[in-house]
């Protein structure tokens, strides 16, 4: 929100794209941000979230799951819609998803990050949803619908968006089996046979969304104008390093919105920004 | 949509792979939203590349056989056929340098 803030006060047009659930709310209590004193981080979300409106500027609620680089412009895979920007900034938080074992080896043969992409491959097949995310009983419902039978895996309650026909299991993936392809997941001491693996979660680890992102020690690589490694893609907050905190954050957010606005005026047209 | 990306049927597809020397096939269907990202720099290939590579896109939903053949399992997924034989896949939504990697290797090795 720094980001888009910075931007928007630059002219520029910007869209900030969220899955929800921003880490700052589950902080009971932060004393070390300079002006707020004795403040809960769902306080401070709230005020921040005031600003940006302000500004003109509303978190859109959704998944991005991939970015595409095409012709000196992005494209961008927000909720299956294709959006477009001249600049991208990642303020992904540091919540990278640890992968399960066979993820990496299975993906693109079973395993997929994306319902609405990869569902109709499974019509008339079994496929496991690991739903994490808040749209994930959504993706299950369209799966179902679509024909798949589906079984939803989550460590957390029964959603109560979730079709009524579709069977929940609590519970995390401890293995996904097969070696071609996937043929089960083994959850706790139960092997549930399917051919695909459904893995919704809120985020999506960097170099899955941004194919050919540099990393480094985890966090995505960035130099001290919060560039990445691919032109016109900034980066900043929690997903670029230590320390995790707020302040840093803003900070970075500052310095990606205002390179950002000036890449922009560099690339000499001006057009939309996504965050 | 161009004429430089060629939509052919399954016999189509086999003579093609018998008179082209290079061949890039994009598996995509239509509900796809990644193989739909992936559909203007397939358009950017093959007119950067005409002459050379011909470059086809196989909806899976219509040619489910083709797809089969060829072991597709997720979309988009980009073969490169040289004179027939299968020379490099890409699963998956990759970068425009990706395919051109792949596209030059071959070039290369004519
Ligand atoms: C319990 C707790 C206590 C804390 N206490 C303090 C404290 O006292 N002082 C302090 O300074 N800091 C504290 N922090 C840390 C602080 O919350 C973070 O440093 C800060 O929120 C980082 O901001 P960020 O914008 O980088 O990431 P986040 O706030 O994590 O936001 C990232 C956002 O990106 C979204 N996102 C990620 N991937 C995608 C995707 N693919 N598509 C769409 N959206 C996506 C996420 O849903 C999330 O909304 C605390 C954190 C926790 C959890």
């Amino acid at each position: 929100m720094s980001a888009a803030v910075n931007a928007l006060t630059r002219g520029k047009t910007v869209r900030i794209l969220s899955s929800g659930d921003p880490f700052l709310k589950k902080a009971e209590r932060v004393d070390n941000y300079l002006g707020l004193y004795h403040v809960s981080g769902e306080e401070m979300m709230a005020s921040f979230l005031n600003h940006a409106k302000a500004m003109g500027a509303e978190p859109e609620i959704g998944r991005v799951v991939n970015i595409l680089p095409f012709g000196g412009k992005f494209m961008v895979n927000f909720n299956s819609e294709i959006l477009e920007a001249k600049t991208v900034i990642l303020a992904l938080g540091a919540s990278s998803p640890k992968q399960f074992p066979g993820e990496g080896e299975l993906l693109g043969r079973g395993v997929s990050y994306c319902a609405t992409c990869d569902g109709m491959l499974y019509r008339g097949k079994r496929a496991v949803v690991y739903g994490q995310s808040d749209s994930a009983a959504e993706e299950a419902n369209f799966l179902s619908r679509i024909g798949v039978e589906v079984t939803f895996v989550s460590g957390r309650e029964r959603p109560a968006e979730l079709n009524a026909d579709i069977p929940y299991l609590r519970g995390t993936i401890a293995e996904i089996l097969g070696s071609r392809a996937v043929t089960g997941v083994r959850v706790g001491s139960r092997i549930l046979e399917a051919q695909g693996v459904f893995l919704l979660r809120n985020s999506v680890a960097p170099g899955t969304l941004l194919e050919g992102l540099a990393m480094q020690d985890g966090f995505v690589k960035v130099d001290f104008a919060m560039q990445t490694n691919i032109p016109g893609v900034f980066a900043c907050g929690d997903c670029t390093g230590k320390p995790l905190q707020v302040s840093k954050a803003v900070g970075e957010g500052l310095v990606a919105g205002q390179q950002a606005a000036k890449y922009l005026d560099e690339i000499r047209k001006e057009e939309k920004e996504y965050v | 949509m161009s004429d430089a990306v060629l939509h052919p049927s399954a016999e189509e597809f086999d003579r093609l792979l018998r008179s082209e020397p290079l061949v890039l096939v994009d598996f995509w269907a239509p509900w796809c939203t990644p193989c739909k990202m992936l559909a203007p720099l397939m358009e950017e290939l093959a007119q950067r590349y005409a002459g050379k590579v011909t470059v086809a896109k196989v909806d899976i939903d219509k040619h489910g056989a083709l797809a089969g053949r060829y072991e597709v399992q997720m979309i988009p997924t980009v073969l490169l056929f040289h004179k027939g034989r299968l020379a490099g896949k890409q699963v998956g939504m990759k970068p425009a340098g990706v395919y051109e990697a792949m596209v030059e290797e071959e070039l290369s090795i004519r």
